[in-house]
């Protein structure tokens, strides 16, 4: 061994022997100061240390999260359906109510009946009933909804009627404007539109008047509402005037109509 | 330079053991990361560096110990000037020397600090099984702080 080495020795053992000797006072501090100089080494060290665990408590959260996802996502659809189910119910809860209401109030007697079919050859102008002579429907009696006239049957099988609409070219009905008591004769002009002819010259039916069925003609009762006046001008003949009518019934979302058999007060007593 | 680094590697290694210390004894792992540092850097620099290092290290150690101030850099001081003398007769290239130092060291270490213990009238340190373990454990780690201490001195 050289004198250099236990030279080293020696110094080391010195220095070695004079911390472990060192009062408490002075190593104490010095402890903690050289604490306190490592101490943000350890705290990056932990922190990485710690990282897996982070992640992994992390990556649990999230599997966890989207799970709870899912399954909230899954409820909210069910719920969302489920909403408009009820919101479908509630329309047609309210629809039947009027449709009720409109049978019990009025002075016919009505038999109800679903749409449950459509002429497609012809747009709109004809529908299929679900009701027919065994319930009582004949050819000409009118179908009336809550909104007012739809038109009149023109075929009646035991089981299922055809309807003919009031917008149909072929279709005439005896109307009143409701305000001037006007009388003409409405019909189908064109889609979805009515005309009444025959108005006096020089009418004085406004837009927006009211033109109600005046009874007249045997087929359909008086006062049933057919629509509203568009405009007015001269006939062809410049002997009459017509009005265009938009009708009050929405032809496109028929569903449920009334056949009317006959009024309260006796078997087709609303015809005279 | 390459005292800054190795000081920071120093202190890297003993603030590593304290991180580390809730994980290695939840799987009742007691690797010292000082010690092999301190070894591994012994076996391959003079007398001068190695216990230089070792006292730094002990120091280091100590900083996050509840035992006194400076033992284990009496511990690590005469490891470390026994394995840097014996640096030219060992083939130290070879990892399994290297771990046999690091295992050895370890032994070597426990017997110091018992020793130590004893002089100062203390309860003696752990038991042989743990012993055994931690020398295991540090006679792996033992390559890797080779390979660091070798990169740095290069």
């Amino acid at each position: 061994m050289s004198s250099r080495s236990v030279a080293v020795l020696v110094v080391a053992a010195a220095l070695v022997c004079a911390f472990l000797a060192l009062p408490s006072r002075v190593s104490v501090p010095a402890r903690a100061w050289l604490a306190e100089a490592l101490f943000p080494l350890v705290r990056f060290e932990h922190g990485i240390l710690g990282a897996p665990a982070d992640i992994r408590n992390a990556w649990a959260s999230r599997r966890l999260l989207e799970e709870e996802n899912t399954v909230l996502r899954r409820q909210f659809d069910e719920l969302r359906g489920q909403v408009a189910a009820l919101r479908g119910l509630k329309e047609e809860n309210s629809r039947l109510h009027r449709l009720l209401e409109f049978k019990e109030s009025g002075p016919l007697r009505l038999l109800p009946a679903e749409v449950i079919g459509r002429d497609t050859r012809q747009w709109y102008s004809s529908i299929v009933i679900d009701k027919g002579t065994r319930l009582g429907v004949l050819p000409d009696m009118p179908v009336v909804t809550e909104d007012g006239v739809v038109g009149k049957v023109i075929e009646a099988a035991p089981g299922v009627s055809t309807v003919l609409l009031i917008v149909d070219k072929r279709s005439r009905v005896g109307g009143v404007v409701e305000r001037t008591r006007e009388t003409g004769v409405a019909g189908g002009s064109s889609f979805n539109t009515l005309r009444i002819e025959y108005l006096p010259r020089r009418s004085e039916a406004k837009p927006g008047d009211r033109v109600v069925t005046s009874g007249l003609g045997g087929v359909y009762p008086r006062g049933l509402v057919l629509g509203d006046v568009i405009s007015v001008y001269d006939g062809e003949s410049g002997l009459a005037s017509c009005a265009d009518i938009s009708p009050s019934v929405d032809f496109s979302r028929l569903e449920a109509v009334f056949v009317v058999t006959g009024a309260r007060g006796g078997e087709g007593d609303f015809l005279r | 330079m390459k005292v800054l680094l190795g000081v920071f590697i120093i202190a890297a290694a003993a603030t590593l053991q304290t991180a580390c210390a809730g994980v290695m004894a939840r799987v009742h792992l007691g690797a010292d990361l000082v010690l092999v540092s301190v070894l591994s850097l012994a076996a391959l620099s003079g007398n001068g560096t190695a216990m230089a290092a070792a006292a730094l290290a002990g120091l280091c150690k100590d900083a996050f110990s509840a035992g006194p101030f400076g033992a284990s850099s009496a511990v690590f001081v005469p490891l470390a000037f026994f394995v840097s003398r014996l640096r030219d007769t060992l083939w130290l290239a070879h990892w399994t020397t290297q771990s046999a130092i690091a295992f050895a060291g370890t032994f070597a270490a426990g017997a110091l600090y018992a020793l130590y213990a004893e002089l100062r009238s203390e309860p003696a340190f752990g038991e042989m099984g743990p012993l055994l373990v931690s020398a295991a454990v540090n006679a792996c780690l033992a390559p890797a702080c080779f390979r660091v201490w070798r990169a740095v001195l290069r």
